[in-house]
């Protein structure tokens, strides 16, 4: 399919970026979620006590929001976990998705991207107590919540295939503590 | 009333909810795709529990990760709490256990807290 030709070359940018911890590209569903996390899970003795949880949980969201939310027609995806020179870890995941969820996404994490860590935490407390869940369980939280734990703003790259169709590719970092 | 005893999971917590004696403990990990779900049989044992006379209720959460399904779920929790320690004659503490140097799992108590308005402890361990 010339579409994930696209994606394809996408992903191998990614992977040739930095030293690769996991990389996986495939199809999006709950056994291959669980099998990229258990591959995460086994490498993060490699890394700092200090930074394993934050490297698992903005895995665990990434995953899990591809899971709800990517395209449900289109549904390739990539996830890319590197080391970029001795002290950046890059975390990275890629899906298809519509153009209203594009606009959505990509606005909110202008946004975040703009705000300090007193006006993130504001936000993120107002959303934790605002007793409303989106339809996927989750509650508007995964996006503010990674930008919180992660060093530098979150990394949106994408391609826009048609009028209605774009791949979206997040990216985070975080800084290795050695 | 029953007690509540669920087995923990790679992705989901124990649970351990006793009316007898007040005690109630989450533990482990909590990143299920569908948080919803699995906290429902809590919060139906705690509306239970709220009509029972249970003088002191102690909620013990020591949690290794959550996922942000689970964020809204678990104040979910925490707000029957909150109306259960408002009844006449009732009190609830909820301690919150977090590693030394977790400093994610020390500002995730930090939130709750700052939303509840129910003595809430915070309790490092090694």
């Amino acid at each position: 399919m010339e579409l994930d030709v696209i994606i394809n070359n996408k992903y191998k940018e990614y992977i040739q970026e930095g030293y690769n911890i996991v990389i996986f590209q495939g199809n999006n569903n709950e056994k291959n979620v669980e099998y990229v996390l258990n591959e995460i899970d086994s490498k993060l003795h490699l890394f700092d006590k200090k930074i394993r949880r934050k490297i698992f949980f903005v895995c665990v969201e990434f995953l899990q929001n591809i899971y709800h939310h990517a395209s449900k027609q289109y549904t390739n995806f990539f996830f890319v976990f590197n080391v970029i020179g001795k002290h950046i870890i890059k975390i990275s995941a890629g899906n298809y998705t519509d153009k209203s969820k594009f606009e959505q996404v990509k606005s909110k994490i202008e946004q975040l991207n703009l705000l300090n860590y007193d006006e993130m935490l504001k936000l993120y407390r107002m959303v934790l107590n605002n007793n409303e869940f989106s339809e996927k369980g989750g509650g508007g939280l995964g996006f503010i919540d990674v930008s919180r734990k992660t060093d530098l703003p979150i990394d949106l790259n994408y391609v826009k295939l048609n009028e209605n169709l774009y791949f979206l590719i997040f990216s985070v970092f975080l800084k290795n503590k050695i | 009333m029953n007690k509540l005893e669920i087995k923990g999971t790679p992705k989901t917590p124990s649970i351990v909810l006793d009316p007898t004696t007040g005690k109630l403990e989450i533990k482990g990990r909590s990143i299920p795709e569908n948080a919803i779900d699995f906290f429902k049989t809590i919060v139906d044992w705690l509306d239970e529990y709220s009509q029972e006379n249970v003088e002191h209720t102690e909620a013990n959460i020591q949690l290794e990760y959550f996922n942000t399904s689970s964020s809204k779920c678990i104040l979910d929790i925490f707000k029957k709490l909150e109306s259960i320690n408002k009844q006449e004659g009732k009190s609830v503490v909820i301690n919150w256990y977090y590693e030394q140097d977790d400093e994610d799992m020390l500002e995730a108590g930090e939130d709750y807290q700052s939303i509840l308005k129910i003595p809430f402890k915070m309790i490092e361990i090694e």
